[in-house]
């Protein structure tokens, strides 16, 4: 081979289930990106968005230096200015701001994209600093499903012991878009003969490759999860001597009684009334049910597919007693807890400047966040889970001109938030935003007054210890291999911007190594050892550690009973609540709007809104496409091809037509995250997850018309 | 012995890694996002969905395609210039650039449709990954990266004994296994 070729060791940013990555290196120039065969959970391998990471630094799209707005809102006319100048302005703008209405006026608004272990502690410490909170962040996904596992065994077990399942049970999860790179471990597990489940409307990729396919209708999990557990119940299939032994409900009485008819609505989660709701028929509830319940060894792994409904947090919490009351959980062949970070530092996201009057507290988990819950804040549980701000409370703050100015990292929340006129609207209320993105986005065409150059993954060093799937008790770090002209490590884009707003005092260095020792202090891993070693372990695989050390929860069992929801008036045993729109909870508007329109991930190749610029991946799917329904597109007079108009509530969006059998009949998919195609022009905003804060923002009901061709004028 | 690539369709899940593993190895077009919206840039290994039957007993799968380096290739009989050749030792059907005239007639003769054409026009396909394997790596670049190790690279009379394994171990379980013990 020609040149001087190098090899680094590195981690993914393409997504946040931070795959091991060697980057091959010509000359100093990064010429491939290639999975790790070492890596164990991918052994080697690396999905089509990681594969085209060299493009991103190709990329003649991507914003090469900040830039100020010079033209009106939406008009798209920037000028290049100085880091020093933008720096500067942000920090004038966010100071004067908090002189005059204190520091809770600036919103820091952060997503998924930079990342969510360092950069998000990164990101808090720099709020915290200020003086303010972090607003939205995932409330708008995960953490509604790690708040209902929380609160049921105080953890989240998100290390499926593959080697040793009988029954994998993907649950709402698509592994060929989201975690593709474990799902050669199902494969194995399917070759020795573990049965894989699929529980899905979309009947396609691993779902089109399972033993057992069903087909449910969006936003109905609870009801089927409900209508197992009682068939469950109903066959004495349960794991008598775990539940008696470590969870609050010995016997099942109250969950028995839950189910039989004892919840506030008086119904009866029969198979027979969940074939009502779920569309799958009762016959076939009660064979999963008993199958799962009698097959040693059953992991379940859920999804986004479970997301964007009012009963999320329940939904959750139902499986969650479904792995306990089978015994699977933390259990060889089930869903196993491990450690999912290095312990850190309490201190580090100065979470007393927020909160002056608690303590640091000490304890390891993905966030390290304010024990307290903030007067704005309706979610507290969302709060304590994440330390974030909830959206509908935020948007609520620059609504209501609490907040008057804002920096919005790593996030799009004008194509990605439902509805998306009115965030426009409430948003438009800034008087101030400054976007840090590697692109400019929507949010930045109508808002923004700065933008700053955010570097991807290949461009910056930083630790990594968050992952997906199988996530395992490993930090690595994350290594730098490229430039891209004046783009900055969003990390690095706190520090400067701290200091700028005469913060220096806690952001005295510009060096990585600072950060990562600082943080990771009582763990006892340092910079030094993550740069040499790759791989640093702090924690161990093992089984049903409960035994030892309980359940940190009220009485230290397992609560199949929710002692917390009990206190703070959620339903502490998960009750069925509708979506906020279908045919049954909303009779009147199915009538003008007949179809079951849901979104969810754009494909394997893509990541929210991200990725449509990069030429490799553009051309395997080159536009959003929705999923008809052949008898649907028969009775319509739909084709495939055609564009199709859908009409909801709340606004319509025209979409081309992929006619085809993936999808139900009375249902449409809309790949979500297409700026020109997008579903948030269609979804519901206003209707939230009583417990998570999440709005029903994946399902609605519509209308859809063939559209009528545009005549040229 | 020749080696070959072995697609296993019961574990492929369509995720699409091995066609962006090629494009990135072979370092092919599209490199502008104009070129990508054209679909006009040669794909050497393509991931395609493929739907069968009515609503309610509907199938999906994929399958990942690429040239099968056939023994007896018709692209290499229907080629009028030689440019295309099979190199009996390593299994390879190549193309020699210098040589091809662009007649397309390898496409006429290909039966799986592989051939693919450039902005020169002229012919071009999947070589095995030639120089990734002779700078010293052990797989072409789609069969390392695949999640679903769906697709495997070695000798054919080895993948042909790997697979037979596997299909045995599953007959066996189809007969519900039972002259195991406790029965």
């Amino acid at each position: 081979m020609n040149g001087n070729v190098t090899e680094v060791l590195t981690v993914c940013g393409a997504c946040t289930n931070s795959c091991s990555l060697k980057v091959k290196l010509k000359d100093g120039k990064v010429d491939k990106v290639e999975g790790y065969a070492k890596d164990p959970r991918t052994k080697g391998a690396i999905c089509s968005k990681g594969l085209s990471a060299k493009q991103m630094l190709q990329d003649p799209r991507r914003l090469k230096y900040p830039v100020k707005r010079v033209g009106e809102r939406g008009e798209n006319k920037w000028e290049r200015i100085s880091w020093e100048e933008a720096l500067k302005t942000i920090a004038e703008a966010f100071n004067k701001v908090k002189a005059e209405h204190g520091p809770r006026a600036v919103g820091f608004y952060n997503g998924q994209a930079s990342g969510w272990g360092f950069p998000y502690q990164m990101y808090e410490r720099m709020a915290h600093a200020f003086g303010a909170d972090v607003s939205w962040g995932t409330s708008e996904c995960f953490v509604p499903r790690v708040i209902g596992q929380a609160m049921t065994y105080a953890g989240v077990p998100m290390f499926p012991d593959y080697e040793k399942a009988n029954m994998i049970v993907y649950w709402g999860r698509q592994p060929a878009f989201s975690s593709s790179t474990q799902s050669h471990f199902a494969l194995d597990a399917r070759d020795r003969g573990c049965k894989i489940v699929a529980i899905d409307p979309l009947h396609f990729h691993m779902a089109a490759k399972a033993d057992r396919y069903l087909r449910i209708e969006p936003g109905t999990d609870l009801a089927l999860a409900l209508a197992v557990l009682y068939v469950i119940v109903e066959k004495d299939l349960w794991d008598h001597e775990f539940v008696d032994n470590y969870t609050n409900d010995p016997g099942l009485s109250k969950l028995r009684d839950h189910l039989w008819g004892g919840n506030s609505d008086q119904i009866v989660y029969t198979p027979e009334w969940a074939a009502e709701v779920t569309g799958i028929p009762a016959k076939e509830i009660r064979s999963f049910a008993e199958e799962l319940a009698t097959t040693k060894g059953v992991c379940i792994i859920t999804g986004h597919g479970l997301e964007g409904r009012i009963n999320v947090t329940q939904t959750a919490r139902a499986i969650a007693i479904l792995r306990l009351v089978t015994g699977n959980f933390d259990a060889p062949g089930g869903d196993l807890v491990t450690t999912m970070s290095p312990k850190l530092n309490a201190e580090f996201t100065l979470n007393h400047m927020v909160n002056p009057d608690e303590p640091p507290r000490e304890f390891v988990e993905f966030f390290n966040v304010p024990q307290y819950n903030p007067p704005e804040c309706h979610y507290p549980l969302l709060y304590a889970m994440q330390g974030c701000m909830p959206t509908p409370d935020a948007m609520d703050l620059v609504e209501n001109g609490t907040v008057k100015a804002g920096i919005i990292q790593a996030c799009n929340p004008l194509l990605m938030f439902p509805n998306a006129a009115k965030v426009k609207e409430i948003l438009s209320k800034l008087e101030f935003v400054a976007v840090v993105d590697p692109y400019i986005t929507e949010t930045s065409i109508q808002l923004a007054d700065i933008v700053l150059p955010a570097a991807m993954f290949l461009e910056k060093t930083e630790p990594e210890y968050f992952q997906y799937d199988r996530f395992s008790p490993y930090i690595r770090l994350r290594k730098q291999v490229a430039t891209f002209e004046e783009a900055l490590p969003d990390w690095l884009i706190c520090v400067k911007l701290a200091n700028a707003l005469g913060l220096g005092e806690y952001f005295p260095s510009e060096d990585i190594a600072y950060y990562t020792d600082l943080m990771l202090k009582p763990s006892g891993i340092t910079y030094e050892q993550l740069s040499k070693e790759f791989w640093v372990w702090f924690g161990e695989i093992e089984y049903r550690k409960y035994q030892k050390s309980g359940f940190a929860l009220p009485g230290g069992k397992a609560n199949i009973f929710s002692e917390v929801f009990a206190q703070i008036g959620y339903d502490p045993l998960p009750r069925f609540v509708e979506g906020a729109e279908n045919r049954r909870s909303t009779p009147d508007v199915a009538k003008e709007y007949p179809f079951i329109c849901f979104t969810g991930r754009p494909g394997p190749m893509y990541v929210h809104d991200q990725g449509r610029t990069l030429p490799w991946i553009r051309e395997m799917r080159p536009e959003a496409l929705a999923m008809v329904n052949t008898l649907d597109a028969e009775k319509q007079g739909i084709q495939d091809g055609d564009m199709i108009e859908l009409t909801s509530l709340r606004g319509k969006m025209k979409i081309k037509a992929h006619v085809t059998n993936i999808v139900s009949e009375g249902s449409v998919y809309v790949p979500g995250g297409w700026p020109d195609a997008n579903y948030n022009e269609l979804s519901i905003d206003d209707k939230f997850c009583p417990i998570s804060s999440q709005a029903n923002y994946t399902s609605c009901l519509a209308q859809m018309t063939k559209a009528e061709k545009e005549v040229l004028s | 012995m020749s080696k070959a690539i072995y697609f296993d369709i019961d574990r492929c899940i369509g995720c699409f890694a091995c066609q962006s593993a090629c494009k990135q190895e072979n370092d092919l077009a599209p490199h502008t996002l104009e070129e990508a919206l054209s679909q006009t840039a040669p794909i050497w290994r393509r991931v395609m969905e493929v739907e069968q039957g009515d609503y309610g007993q509907e199938t999906v799968s994929y399958i990942s395609l690429s040239c099968m380096h056939c023994a007896d290739a018709p692209c290499v009989i229907a080629c009028p210039t030689g440019a295309l050749s099979r190199d009996k030792e390593s299994g390879r059907v190549v193309v020699n650039e210098s040589k091809c005239i662009g007649c397309k007639m390898c496409l006429q003769a290909c039966p799986f449709g592989i051939p693919q054409y450039g902005k020169d026009d002229l012919m071009q396909k999947c070589n095995l990954c030639l120089d990734r394997l002779q700078d010293g790596e052990a797989e072409p670049a789609c069969v390392a990266s695949c999640p679903a190790k769906a697709l495997r690279y070695g000798d054919t009379a080895e993948l042909s004994k790997k697979e037979q394994t596997k299909v045995a171990a599953r007959l066996v379980l189809a007969t519900g296994n039972k002259y195991s013990a406790g029965i």
